[in-house]
């Protein structure tokens, strides 16, 4: 079933989800602006400032003291990359009215915490108070720093960056360590009047009824703001290939390959079924091309993986390998990847990579959770899809779509991180 | 004949029953799920590191062998069992953990095939000297990729720490160099001695029916003979070995684990609930502890706490990121002993349970988390959901007593990974 799409005054819309049956509830705010390196740190510290604490409950202890009295709600936040735009999203999922143990009604309570946490924050004299802000700051700056810690995670941002170094692909949708430890408590409200004034906002609701006391809801506590205007991301700049190699060295046990491709298929026009299915088939699944020859019938690697960016046309595919097999391996993915270019795979391989991107496309109906990720990146172009309509959309596709596709796939950067006492080229 | 539990908080029924073939079989059907987990299960994880001789004795078995033989399990004559659920579209995986090795799938469509096809691989092992050779690439990049897991280094230093003689200090997947010592005669003998039906589990949630599990058993699976393999046994003092462990990696910060070692306990409902309780009243979100701790920049939103389990082993795991671990530990231990001494106080007691309560069924949105929950309480030996019931009864005073008797703050070691 389609969501109910609610068109609210001061540009803003409510999704409302059928009813799933589910235990819990969930109200999402998703505020997108456009990314841009010397804005990002600015909204990356709201989503830890706006959560841990409110006006109403002004310390963190009160303010998780009131989630445990609501059966333990669970507020997340989170700052994401989609396409050309800066994500910031706040959700709250709770306790649906039957399985409470009193049968108390929490959603209005959870919606107005939700709105309490987005247009009531915690502020002295116009501004976050310093300890708050110094917390958030200091949180903040210890996860970039952490970025070193998981190998994978930072080998992939470091071909990322190679790939597309004046790109918002590759701006840190949480900052860097120069931008966000240049920022004050005056940018934090600055970028939330911003925020609040040019996003483009969305709400994401799943609980019974019609949702309209929460529209009401929303339209009331927006109505106090000054007349909005969203901002768009300008056009990105046409792509030039750079054919970048880059190796670095690290304290490691394994080293970690990277390759960056572009693929010209984007949203919201391009052949991007076809892209998803080329790029299942090709790494995305344990029946994948990469998975078989790489892995079973190679025994170069433990993982050899390839994802698809949909919004912005590239595709990465990662491997943790000995050193000494980086070349090799390179070279067998590519094989496949020409494979696929050529068509010689065989319908079998074919099938069992479509029935693996339906059994995923399908799963997210399984949780709101889930569901309010699929909503959620549809929110950027208005355009909503139900994971059976994309189910439907993936049954058409066909083996010369798949092997157009990858045609249009072309290697651009390499990066290869590994250990010190070896030596390496790719 | 099926025995039918009806959850008096969640409404939902779930079915359980001994197959003749002396399988236990667990299925909770969820009206309106979108999909099906199911899971297989052995009472056979990487502590259970010997195996019986003909003159009575044990042998030891290289470290990492019941994670190969998972791996090994997915391969038959005919080909992969990947190949087989590519054809049906489930997601299938397999996990070994320290007490249990378990086959898995999540399936929106094709369930009962898809079942068919866990039940029949299981059972059909087929390894050869050639197959067995040609996965030590593979699961020795495994091994590498989590030599440079420093989340994985301070967890396994701390058992190292914690433990003497305990095989919980060994590591799940073992070295590149106790793989190469695994043949396939011995993956036979370790399959024949833990993977027989009795010792089994198959938990089935979600989209699916009684029935249909059934029949799915009556097709696969044949009565198996009535022997367990012996009870684990081992030779563990209460103490630690070592009260503090450091290892230098390419981290950016301290990463620690606080790991307090519980004498052994017999599992229940009440531990199980209890377990979830005091981690929350001690250092959850709305703690004072954790308020100290943060106003303090001693941790940041890193911060966790766990609590686990199994064959001679029980761990109190506080954990995270700090630039000093030692305050960090001395925060806890004190929190701990004034809860001790205090005991807990009513009013905190009842937000905690009613955030517990909240939070354990929330989870159950997901087929996945029903059927590893379901499966924990059936390994734990408790019922069905167990720990539901018992945060709703268990009193502060209860509570108390558990934190005096199940922590002994005395017993921990600090594992912390410094900036190399």
């Amino acid at each position: 079933m389609q969501p109910n799409v609610m068109q609210l005054p001061q540009d803003i819309t409510l999704l409302h989800l059928p009813d799933g049956g589910f235990r819990t509830g969930r109200l999402a705010a998703v505020l997108a602006v456009p990314l841009r390196e010397a804005t990002a740190a600015q909204y990356a510290i709201l989503p830890g400032l706006l959560t841990r604490c409110c006006r109403e409950y002004p310390t963190v202890t009160a303010f998780n003291r009131r989630l445990d009295s609501l059966y333990g709600a669970t507020v997340q936040a989170d700052t994401l990359r989609l396409g050309q735009w800066q994500v910031i999203c706040l959700s709250i999922s709770y306790l649906r009215q039957q399985y409470t143990l009193h049968k108390e009604n929490l959603a209005q309570q959870a919606a107005r915490l939700l709105l309490d946490l987005l247009l009531d924050p915690m502020q002295e004299n116009g501004a976050f108070r310093e300890a708050d802000f110094a917390q958030e700051k200091r949180i903040l700056l210890e996860r970039l720093h952490a970025e070193i810690n998981n190998k994978r995670q930072y080998a992939r941002h470091q071909c990322e960056r190679l790939l597309c170094p004046n790109d918002p692909y590759s701006v840190n949708p949480c900052g860097t360590v120069d931008t966000v430890s240049a920022l004050t408590p005056r940018d934090a409200v600055q970028a939330l009047d911003t925020l609040l004034a040019t996003a483009r906002i969305h709400f994401i609701y799943q609980d019974e009824g019609d949702g309209a006391a929460l529209a009401d809801a929303i339209r009331q506590r927006f109505a106090a703001l000054p007349p909005r205007r969203v901002v768009k991301p300008k056009p990105a700049d046409a792509f030039t290939f750079k054919e970048d190699r880059l190796t670095e060295k690290m304290p490691l046990k394994q080293a970690k390959l990277v390759l960056g491709l572009r693929i010209a298929a984007t949203e919201p026009h391009g052949p991007v079924m076809a892209a998803r299915l080329m790029n299942t088939l090709l790494g995305g699944c344990p029946s994948s091309l990469l998975f078989r020859h790489v892995r079973e019938e190679k025994s170069l690697c433990y993982y050899c993986a390839s994802t698809y960016d949909r919004f912005h046309g590239v595709m990465l595919i990662d491997s943790g390998v000995e050193t000494a097999d980086a070349g090799r391996t390179k070279d067998e993915i590519l094989r496949q990847l020409e494979a696929i270019r050529e068509g010689i795979f065989t319908d079998d391989e074919l099938e069992d990579a479509r029935r693996s991107l339906i059994q995923r496309f399908a799963a997210m109906d399984e949780t709101p959770a889930d569901r309010e990720a699929w909503y959620l990146s549809q929110t950027l172009y208005d355009r909503y899809t139900t994971p059976k309509d994309t189910v439907a959309a993936l049954a058409a596709v066909t083996r010369d779509e798949v092997c157009r596709a990858a045609r249009t796939v072309h290697l651009d950067s390499v990066y290869l991180l590994h250990p010190e006492d070896e030596e390496a080229t790719v | 004949m099926m025995q039918t539990m009806t959850h008096p908080l969640t409404g939902d029924t779930i079915y359980r029953t001994t197959h003749p073939s002396g399988l236990d079989i667990l299925v909770w059907p969820q009206e309106g799920a979108c999909s099906a987990y199911a899971v297989f299960a052995t009472r056979y994880g990487s502590v259970y590191n010997t195996l019986p001789t003909p003159n009575g004795g044990t042998e030891e078995v290289p470290a990492g062998i019941a994670h190969y033989l998972e791996h090994k399990l997915f391969e038959s004559e005919e080909g992969d069992a990947f190949r087989l659920f590519a054809a049906t579209g489930a997601s299938a995986n397999a996990y070994t953990s320290f007490e249990r090795t378990a086959y898995l799938f999540q399936a929106t469509d094709n369930v009962v095939a898809s079942l068919d096809i866990l039940l029949d691989f299981v059972q059909k092992p087929y390894f050869t000297p050639e197959t067995v050779q040609k996965e030590q690439g593979i699961i020795g990049q495994e091994i590498r990729m989590c030599e440079d897991d420093p989340g994985r280094g301070v967890l396994f230093n701390l058992l190292q720490g914690m433990y003497h003689t305990h095989p919980v200090r060994i590591d799940i997947a073992g070295t590149v160099e106790s793989i190469s010592h695994i043949t396939d005669r011995l993956l036979y003998r370790c399959y024949e001695q833990y993977y027989n039906l009795h010792n089994m589990v198959l938990v089935v949630a979600g989209k699916i029916t009684p029935e249909e599990v059934m029949a799915a058993a009556d097709r696969h699976l044949k009565p198996a003979p009535d022997i367990l393999p012996a009870p684990f046994t081992v030779d563990e003092p209460n103490t630690v070995l070592k009260a503090r462990v450091e290892e230098a990696m390419p981290v950016a910060a301290p990463l620690f684990y606080l790991g307090l070692k519980e004498p052994v306990v017999q599992p229940s409902a009440a531990t199980v609930a209890g377990a979830l309780l005091i981690l929350e009243l001690v250092a959850g979100k709305g703690s004072d502890l954790y308020s100290e701790l943060m106003e303090k920049q001693l941790i940041n939103d890193q911060f966790g706490t766990e609590y686990f389990n199994g064959p001679g082993y029980g761990v109190w795991l506080f954990g995270g990121e700090s630039a000093d671990p030692d305050a960090v530990e001395a925060a806890i231990c004190a929190e701990l002993t004034r809860l001790q001494t205090d005991g807990v106080d009513e009013q905190r007691m009842e937000e905690v349970r009613r955030a517990i309560y909240g939070r354990l069924l929330a989870e159950l949105d997901d087929a996945t988390t029903c059927g590893e929950m379901l499966l924990s309480n059936v390994l734990d030996g408790i019922p069905p959901l167990g720990e539901l019931d018992a945060i709703a009864t268990l009193t502060a005073q209860e509570l108390t007593e558990q934190i005096r008797r199940r922590i002994p703050t005395e017993h921990r070691t600090l594992s912390v990974i410094v900036p190399q």
